[in-house]
């Protein structure tokens, strides 16, 4: 019978409960701002586009996992600024004549942050776990010769070696010996490493939380890439997962983020017309097309090299990564600033655009029209512009081609089955050695079917070359590249984050990079 | 009573049973495959299967099927390959917001509608009453992702006085929290107020013109009394109805508004769960929500019985 | 008036029941134009209708065609609504994307409504079927329709077609569901009761007999359903599971012209307006329909 009543006092209730909200609402962001006061530590709230499937860097070469991972985990050795390696957890390394054996000095007294410290045995059991999902080193094994001394004895000695233990992507990252053993079919579960943030816990879809490691003991070389001195001088990271473009753009602009990772290229102008964002554009690697070089009219060396002169790779390049300012036209595998592997040759089969030439040697790979699928997918919006692109090319060309657009994981699993597609699109982030760039290699059987033997062996010459016989066999390797065709590389391209210009010390190399970071 | 609810009860379990086969079978028909989306663009086939034949994807697909009953029978949702975490673990993780949300959608609406619906069955035929139905229509005409971007446009980056995105749970403080919310619930919440003024009305209007109604007015009782009293009590029951239905569709339909506000509800972990090929968690996550669903509309017809004793509940 | 004079006259029965039908549609346009509700959603819907079906004609721009020079550029005498990231016309876009949303919400009412129609009748009308087929529309509508419609979409791929046979599986239930109870209520009738005792075919009494009496719920829910389908279209390819690009649809127009809100908005105006235009021009004609065919019934349920 007081149902009036009642009703009318559970309304004045959520009305006080609401204007309440939005006037404490003011109160809050209001302090919130006062938190920007000058003052070391704070946090950092980043937006990062994908949640890793795992911490544990071993597991995957996703750029997710290793991004979020670099923050907590470290190497025996590492990379500088000029892609060279340098030492991180080992004191100093040294290879013996023939290169079967190297003997790293571990650095003493450094901490895991679950307070432990790291031993020979700690660096075995993760090296040993690492060494499983390494096809490229080959047979090998790793020695404890103290607590503070390791060996790594190889049967196939090569050059590369160090550059894979310093590759970051996938980190040969040292964690504790009970945890690198305890790890199940997709890893470790406990992310226990030795770098300058220890993680504090994960709210899956939300954020993953990291704290300053007060114990870090840093290298005390200049900083340089990956290298040298490392600091935390926030006290906190709050990694949140933001898949959606424009939200990460707004948030950024809203400085409710200090660092947005992976920017829409069309958001950049919103950006700098924007206060006190500074927008960072970072070279990523190269764009290419691979062939299904298993079935169909691609198998044909002939058709490929058609393709290859046919290709306007300022359309394909601009139309997938808008401006100039974002692509590099260049035929190299490697950046520039990767000076042992950066090489020109074969340049002058790149970007021709010489239709007579591409029809001709159509005509002797003998097209008759039938159609070529390229199969592409939106959730990379670049890789569908290029493809869009490469379709327009291509019909000019007179073929007959159709895009088939799925969602990436069904792409993935479409491009491992020959008879589905004649075409798609990836991008690589730069690699240190061109041994891990898997379509080059035949034995990766790879999607694309690269089976050249021409490469297979320039691959291996280079595995185990002397210093000085590398810049002949890379610049082969270039050649072959670009006579064989296992892929088209279309060009380099740069990637695009966003940062608040308070932010001070950061970097990108392979990624963000948080320490070294202020936020005043 | 008892016997109804036992045979209600009862018949959810075909049902969920179907829903079962329905889900297993539909998303291990989506071609692709978890084990490539875990190890990377970059994985070799040779990887993938090994990854494959440890999480037993290479079992033939009826074995997988009953080994997935066969373990929900036992109270065991399965584990999430992508997450690492029972399915369980993931969907109490993510109901919080999904939760929050919904309640602050539901409760800003029945706020703003019921008034509204009420003065305008009783204003019916005025330029009151039209200009409330217009503005409802709209209100239902305006996807609720359209309303999202432009409200965040608004009160986001243009006023800034609200976040774009995100979410803070409740342990980080109620105001903090609601910040958060505020602007997903009102995107969210318009078209269930259209929905519930429109009902309100007509269901006034029915029961304004019946003739106890009349008889309370020609007995000279004040207005107010007629219609909070006599009146919208008994308009109460189709608003109930709607109420109930509404509040399913928010908490299992907000997926669109979660993405767009990044709000790690259940909406985003099946949509996520779906592009990760996560099985276990687009199984576990969708069977509880049916589950919900079926419980939520079973107490929606207990409750006619509480609200009008004249519902009788056999007579279905 | 006029009937009844005519009634006094010594003419034919056939004369007279074509003087009646002609009567009776005359009230029915009379009462339609006395219809606000309906008046105005005819209005907009054939402003839809005929938008659609000649814009393009009219725009000297393929909705397809890129120029990258001419990205991002506002609304002028040129392109009308401007230009997309793309450099393509949005105006031309918009209007093939008109065609592309409203043909999918067209194609998901019509064929809801048949399957519905179907599966509704057969229901109320055998017990055993009834049970069964209500226990999966149960279950179908367990499920979110959005997660439903995108996990559809991820098994058969994004073709246009499979965007219509998504929708209308997430609402087939509905539509089925509203049939059946309106024709249980027929079935109880007396004079179904004795058709069947005189023997007639199963087939005779459904068809001939129930449908007639549950035609108006029907077109008043699939006018509601045609809306509906309108914005699940639009909102599954604004999550980019929709209708594949490069073709327009007001809902992926949305999906391209969220990342550049800010610097270019008439990408979200623009086919935003079109969306809440369409969905508003069927909720009113279906609302007015509603009043129209069944007077008494001031049910205003979606």
């Amino acid at each position: 019978m007081f149902f009036k009543r009642r009703y009318f006092y559970f309304c004045l209730l959520l009305v006080v409960l609401l204007l309440g909200g939005c006037n404490s609402d003011d109160a809050s962001s209001s302090s919130g701002e006062g938190n920007k006061e000058p003052q070391s530590g704070g946090t950092l709230n980043i937006a990062y586009p994908t949640q890793p499937q795992t911490l544990d860097p071993h597991e995957t070469t996703a750029e997710a996992t290793r991004d979020a991972a670099k923050v907590i985990y470290e190497a025996l050795v590492t990379l500088d600024e000029n892609y060279e390696v340098i030492p991180q957890l080992a004191e100093s390394y040294e290879q013996n004549d023939d290169g079967s054996v190297i003997t790293i000095n571990l650095r003493k007294d450094i901490k895991f942050h679950n307070g432990e410290t790291m031993d020979a045995d700690d660096v075995i059991a993760s090296m040993n776990k690492w060494g499983t999902k390494m096809p490229e080193l080959g047979e090998h094994e790793w020695i404890s010769v103290d607590d503070n001394t390791v060996e790594l004895h190889l049967s196939e000695p090569s050059s590369l070696t160090m550059y894979f233990l310093a590759d970051i992507s996938r980190i040969a990252a040292i964690m504790p010996k009970e945890i690198a053993k305890s790890a199940g079919a997709t890893g470790v579960t406990e992310y226990i490493g030795t770098g300058p943030f220890k993680f504090v816990e994960w709210k899956q879809d939300e954020v993953i939380k990291y704290e300053k490691f007060d114990e870090y003991q840093t290298v005390t070389t200049p900083t340089s890439g990956l290298g040298g001195k490392k600091e935390a001088l926030v006290d906190a990271i709050n990694w949140n997962f933001v898949p959606d473009s424009s939200t990460r753009v707004n948030g950024l602009m809203s400085g409710q983020y200090d660092f947005a990772h992976m920017i829409n290229y069309d958001s950049i102008p919103q950006l700098e017309n924007s206060n006190g964002v500074v927008v960072d554009v970072w070279s990523y690697g190269i764009e290419a097309l691979i062939f299904n070089k298993k079935e169909g009219l691609f198998s044909d060396i002939k058709a490929r090299q058609a393709v290859n002169y046919a290709l306007d790779m300022e359309e394909i390049m601009g139309a997938a990564f808008v401006s100039s300012d974002y692509y590099e036209l260049d035929s190299a595998l490697f950046l520039p600033s990767q000076a042992t592997w950066y090489s020109e040759t074969g340049k002058e089969n790149y970007n021709q655009k010489n239709i007579n030439k591409a029809k001709d040697l159509l005509k002797e790979a003998g097209y008759n029209g039938q159609e070529i699928v390229i199969l592409t997918s939106r959730d990379y919006e670049h890789h569908y512009n290029a493809a869009v692109a490469t379709q327009q090319e291509l019909q000019k060309l007179g073929m007959n081609v159709k895009l088939d657009v799925y969602d990436w994981p069904t792409l993935l699993e479409r491009r491992d089955n020959p008879s589905n597609y004649d075409i798609f699109f990836t991008g690589f982030s730069t690699t240190t050695t061109p041994n891990q760039y898997v379509f080059l290699n035949s034995e990766t059987e790879w999607a694309g079917w690269t089976n050249s033997p021409e490469l297979d062996q320039l691959l291996e010459k280079i595995k185990n070359a002397d210093e000085n016989e590398i810049e002949k066999l890379n610049n082969e390797l270039h050649q072959e590249l670009w006579e064989y065709l296992p892929v088209i590389n279309l060009g380099k391209n740069s990637r695009v984050s966003g940062y608040a210009e308070k932010l001070n010390g950061f970097t990108n190399f392979l990624g963000p990079n948080f320490w070294n970071v202020t936020k005043n | 009573m008892k016997a109804y609810i036992i045979k209600r009860v009862l018949s959810m379990i075909p049902v969920l049973f179907l829903v079962a086969i329905f889900v297993f079978f539909l998303i291990h028909f989506i071609p692709g495959d978890p084990a490539s989306v875990m190890l990377g663009p970059d994985a070799t086939p040779e990887e993938i299967d090994n990854l494959r034949s440890e999480l037993g994807l290479n079992l033939p697909i009826y074995q997988q099927f009953f080994q997935w009953t066969a373990n929900i029978l036992q109270g065991n949702l399965g584990t999430s390959l992508y997450m690492n975490m029972p399915v369980l673990e993931a969907f109490i993780s993510h109901i919080g917001p999904t939760l929050s949300l919904a309640l602050l959608a539901q409760g800003v609406s029945v706020l703003i509608a019921i008034p509204i619906g009420v003065l305008a069955a009783r204003k019916r035929g005025t330029s009151v009453d039209s200009t409330f139905m217009l503005i409802a229509m709209l209100g239902m005409s305006i996807p609720s992702f359209l309303l999202a971007l432009i409200l965040m446009l608004v009160f986001g980056v243009k006023l800034q006085i609200l976040p774009v995105a995100g979410y803070e749970s409740l342990s980080s403080g109620i105001l903090n929290h609601l910040k958060y919310l505020i602007l997903p619930a009102l995107s969210l919440g318009a078209i269930q107020a259209a929905v519930i003024t429109r009902m309100t009305r007509t269901s006034m209007i029915d029961i304004l013109s019946t003739n106890y109604i009349k008889t309370a007015r020609a007995k000279g009782l004040r207005e107010r009394v007629v219609i909070y009293k006599h009146a919208f009590r008994n308009a109460f029951i189709p608003i109930l109805t709607i109420l109930g239905e509404t509040f399913g569709s928010l908490i299992t339909g907000a997926v669109v508004t979660e993405t767009v506000f990044n709000l790690p509800g259940i909406g985003q972990l099946v949509m996520n769960a779906i592009t990760r090929r996560d099985y276990a968690v687009i199984q576990g996550t969708i069977l509880i929500i049916a589950l919900t669903y079926l419980t939520l509309n079973l107490l929606i017809d207990l409750l006619y019985g509480v609200v009008d004793p004249r519902v009788r509940l056999n007579r279905k | 008036m006029e009937l009844k004079t005519t009634a006094i006259d010594n003419v034919n029965i056939s004369k007279l029941k074509n003087k009646t039908k002609l009567e009776r549609r005359r009230l029915l346009v009379k009462r339609f134009l006395f219809n606000k509700s309906v008046l105005i959603g005819t209005i907009i819907l054939l402003f839809l209708t005929l938008f659609a079906l000649f814009a393009p004609l009219i725009t000297p721009h393929s909705p397809l065609a890129m120029e990258n020079a001419n990205r991002l550029q506002p609304p002028s005498s040129e392109h009308w609504f401007g230009t997309d990231n793309f450099g393509r016309d949005l105006f031309s876009r918009v209007a093939n994307g008109a065609q592309v949303s409203l043909t999918v919400g067209l194609s998901v009412a019509v064929i809801t409504a048949i399957v519905g129609l179907i599966i509704g009748l057969y229901a109320s009308y055998y017990s055993l079927l009834d049970h069964i087929l209500m226990r999966v529309c149960d279950a179908l509508m367990a499920f979110p329709d959005i997660l439903l419609a995108v996990a559809i979409m991820a098994v058969l791929g994004p073709q246009p077609v499979n965007v219509v046979i998504a929708v209308t599986l997430a609402k087939i239930p509905v539509v089925a569901r509203v049939v059946r109870s309106s024709s249980l209520v027929v079935k109880e009738q007396t004079y179904i009761e004795a058709l069947k005792s005189q023997g007639a075919s199963s087939w005779r009494i459904i068809w001939k007999h129930i449908l007639p009496n549950i035609l108006s719920p029907l077109i008043v829910q699939v006018t509601y359903i045609f809306a509906i389908a309108i914005i699940l279209e639009a909102s599954l390819s604004f999550l980019g599971a929709g209708i594949p690009a490069p073709n327009p649809s007001w809902g992926n127009i949305l999906l391209d012209g969220k990342i550049v809100i800010f610097n270019a908005s008439w990408m979200t105006i623009f086919p935003g307006m079109f969306i809440v235009f369409a969905v508003l021009g069927l909720n009113l004609f279906g609302d007015g329909l509603r009043d129209l065919l069944d007077p008494h019934s001031n049910k205003s349920i979606k």
